[in-house]
């Protein structure tokens, strides 16, 4: 037991930043992308017996932390729609978020979109995988990724060709 | 510089913002996991107390009367009920609660405590959501189903299983849409 849960901390010392970073990306909140990532160790931990044994158990940290954070993505903008709030397309980040013009072109993508632009540019995953992390099909996937592409080019004053 | 370096670096930049307090999360974690643990020894401890305050109140019958049911202990409850079970909800049914949950569900409990729930294509949420899972004991049955999703605790239910079907009945979980999923009608056990 102990010997589980020392190698629980060195895994969580090893892979828990990478994590919260890329749940901070989807989000764009850096206190719930903490928190999202806490829950998806924390059911990590429960499961660490089965899951340590994986050949990349951190892919299974990441596709929890993940689908946590696309629901957390689509609850805001859900809720933000019924009350009527609507965020203007690139607003000004608060104080103490980046104010790289990259970063506010993504903020502004539907959930989806932002979540497969954020793993497949910031993760290096490949279709298929961006897929499984949404549950989507893969064509559902390229789909996202290519209008995500479209709209960054866009916002961002290039041009861009349909390959990925 | 391309478009898609451009991209890749802005969010290298932008994720560096987010730099987290691991140490402060790893003693996070881990004193939830601790929480965890202390409140299901809790519980245990309530259930045996109460178990024993039957005992004492109505006397050897009771104790006969498990003895009859052949009740077993935690690890045997969960081996018992891994199985496939499924039941196939109607909108009547499901109109109390959103979304709706008509249509077929398919559970499977497995012995390690995982639950791999796939809800019908027609629900509208999460069809095959990760980390659910659950406990049981001879008398009752935890579970985290829709945690995060649509609830936020946990609910605890009894249960009752025959060769063909899988009832439960609320103890306590003040989560709507569970308590419509897994109590409207009985789940027939399909392997």
């Amino acid at each position: 037991m102990a010997d589980a849960e020392a190698e629980f901390t060195w895994f969580f010392r090893a892979e828990f930043s990478r994590v919260v970073r890329t749940v901070y990306l989807i989000l764009n909140d850096r206190g719930r992308a903490e928190e999202i990532a806490q829950d998806a160790f924390t059911q990590l931990l429960d499961h660490w017996a089965k899951v340590s044994r994986y050949e990349q158990p951190d892919a299974w940290v990441r596709r929890v932390a993940i689908r946590m954070a696309g629901r957390a993505a689509r609850r805001e903008r859900m809720r933000g729609l019924l009350e009527g709030r609507f965020r203007p397309a690139v607003s000004s980040p608060p104080p103490d978020e980046p104010s790289d013009e990259v970063f506010r072109a993504v903020r502004q993508l539907p959930p989806n979109q932002r979540a497969a632009v954020v793993l497949f540019y910031f993760e290096d995953r490949p279709i298929s995988e961006i897929a499984d992390f949404l549950g989507c099909a893969p064509a559902t996937a390229r789909v996202h990724l290519h209008r995500a592409r479209q709209s960054l080019a866009s916002h961002l004053h290039e041009e861009v060709d349909d390959v990925v | 510089m391309s478009f898609d370096r451009r991209l890749r670096e802005g969010l290298d930049r932008a994720s560096i913002a987010a730099e987290p307090n691991v140490e402060g999360s790893l003693f996070t974690v881990l004193a939830e996991r601790r929480r965890r643990a202390r409140a299901r020894r809790l519980a245990l401890a309530v259930a045996v107390a109460g178990l024993a305050a039957l005992v004492t109140a109505f006397g050897v019958s009771i104790v006969d009367g498990l003895r009859s049911d052949d009740r077993a202990p935690t690890v045997a409850a969960v081996h018992q009920l891994a199985a496939s079970y499924e039941v196939t909800l109607t909108e009547a049914e499901s109109a109390t609660v959103r979304p709706s949950l008509a249509g077929l569900w398919r559970m499977r409990l497995r012995s390690d405590g995982e639950i791999v729930l796939t809800a019908p294509e027609t629900f509208a949420a999460e069809r095959n959501p990760l980390g659910v899972s659950f406990t049981a004991d001879d008398a009752t049955f935890r579970t985290n189903i829709f945690y995060n999703d649509f609830c936020t605790s946990i609910g605890t239910y009894s249960w009752h299983l025959t060769d063909l079907q899988l009832t439960f009945d609320t103890v306590s979980d003040a989560c709507v849409i569970r308590r419509a999923l897994l109590t409207t009608k009985p789940w027939t056990r399909s392997s």
